[in-house]
């Protein structure tokens, strides 16, 4: 049949063992078929994006919006948000049997996409001449604070969201899943930073826009998920 | 080298061998298939909210999973009071089952986080001794002479002691493959490693297991030599 049928080789300790037929559990507490389940999540994603469109739409888009060049909106908030929600989907996909994506491509995409953000920030040359050297006049800082707060605020409901949308979702690789999870919320908070801040200097995208996505992904994976492990 | 290669170049299943307990109760659609079984479609309707599914799964799944508890290194009692665990999360997590998905490999990996949290319990003093060789009722003693019986025993014995020695990854992985019928890709999912890995902690499991069978098997083959001559 395969070329593992030599562990059969192998006896059975347990093989004859007496088995006692043990009756069947009852559940006092009720728990959410899988359309009850299904509505939880669609209403939490659902108010996710209300939360940071909405947030958007009071804080305002960015002032420079219309002379930004095609390639550098493509790069630092349409591929965010992409993959952002592309990262979402594949968290909370069943897979091939019911687990979910193999851990390995949940890892790698966990890793990739706060990797992905800071790269684009990082090595794209700025649309403009940023009005001046922000590290040297000694004014990073305060901007930088000012967007991570923002950043992290604009992450932190959706996470919320998510711990209680997903309880007890992930059977197998419920850190890894629940990190991707946390860097696609990350994800799409640094698409919606990106899209409302000016500030074009790659050393405060670096750090303001940049830091709470991975900050997003570690809250995922190191808390919402215990919630998620089923 | 080339049997390790060899090993790690194609997915498989181990089935299950006939006459291994209650997990040769029933017959197991194969995990990389799809083919659903009565299980799968009693969890279908159980997930969709038909409580009265429930039974079905349990009887089905649940001495299935107290063997693999069991195997796992959990006492008897353990074993039941995981199973019973493990259906209470089955029960809370059944919103978030997969349509058209077995429901084996998921229940597995549930059963797996609750043998986790029962080790990790710094309460928790793990007790071998599942069951004693010389209480089961072996394959081998059916129709065989008392030699081959009491080989096989000892068989049992060396081959339950090995897999306690082992390091939990290792001994899951061979558990799930050789004992489980898990197929290759569901044992890595359910564990959270790549195939490969997979392959390699069981390999090692089977080299350690063969190689304890074999110290075992060479004075007895020593004494029926001398015996012929």
């Amino acid at each position: 049949m395969d070329e593992l049928s030599f562990l059969k080789e192998i006896p059975d300790p347990l093989a004859g063992a007496p088995v006692t037929p043990a009756p069947a559990p009852r559940f006092s507490a009720p728990s959410a078929p899988r359309s009850q389940t299904q509505r939880r999540r669609l209403a939490a994603l659902g108010i996710s994006l209300g939360w940071l469109c909405t947030h958007l739409v009071v804080f305002g888009i960015r002032s420079d919006f219309a002379r930004l060049p095609a390639e550098y909106v493509a790069a630092q908030i349409v591929l965010p948000a992409l993959l952002g929600a592309a990262s979402l989907l594949l968290a909370v996909a069943p897979g091939k049997l019911g687990l979910g994506l193999a851990v390995s491509i949940v890892a790698g995409l966990a890793v990739l996409g706060p990797i992905s953000f800071w790269l684009c920030a990082g090595l794209l040359n700025t649309p403009y001449p940023a009005a001046d050297d922000l590290l040297r006049s000694g004014r990073l800082w305060p901007g930088v604070l000012v967007c991570l707060d923002i950043t992290l605020a604009w992450a932190a409901a959706p996470l919320l969201l998510a711990a209680l949308a997903l309880r007890r979702a992930f059977p197998a690789g419920a850190g890894w899943r629940s990190g991707l999870v946390g860097a696609a919320l990350g994800l799409l908070s640094g698409a919606a930073i990106n899209l409302h801040c000016s500030n074009v200097n790659q050393g405060h995208m670096l750090l303001g826009h940049g830091i709470p996505i991975v900050v997003a992904a570690l809250v995922g994976g190191l808390v919402v998920s215990r919630w998620a492990r089923a | 080298m080339f049997f390790i290669l060899t090993f790690l170049s194609r997915p498989a299943q181990i089935g299950a061998p006939p006459g291994s307990g209650a997990s040769a109760a029933a017959p197991r659609p194969d995990a990389d298939s799809g083919e659903l079984g009565s299980a799968d479609l009693a969890m279908q309707r159980y997930a969709d909210g038909d409580e009265s599914a429930f039974p079905l799964i349990f009887a089905e799944l649940g001495p299935r999973i107290r063997m693999f508890l069991q195997r796992m290194g959990c006492a008897s009692d353990v074993a039941e009071d995981l199973v019973q665990e493990t259906f209470l999360r089955v029960h809370h997590a059944r919103g978030s089952f997969a349509r058209g998905k077995q429901v084996a490999p998921w229940a597995y990996s549930i059963a797996r986080n609750c043998f986790i949290s029962h080790t990790r319990s710094s309460k928790t003093k793990m007790s071998r001794a599942s069951v004693d060789a010389d209480q089961i009722e072996l394959p081998a003693a059916h129709g065989s002479s008392g030699e081959e019986e009491s080989i096989a025993r000892q068989s049992a014995r060396v081959v339950s002691e090995v897999l306690e020695s082992l390091t939990p990854a290792r001994r899951e992985a061979f558990v799930l493959l050789r004992y489980e019928g898990m197929s290759v890709a569901a044992a890595a999912q359910i564990v959270g490693i790549s195939e490969g890995a997979l392959k390699i902690r069981a390999f090692h499991a089977y080299e350690a297991l063969r190689a304890a069978l074999a110290k075992m098997e060479s004075p007895l083959r020593g004494n029926q030599a001398s015996e012929a001559t």
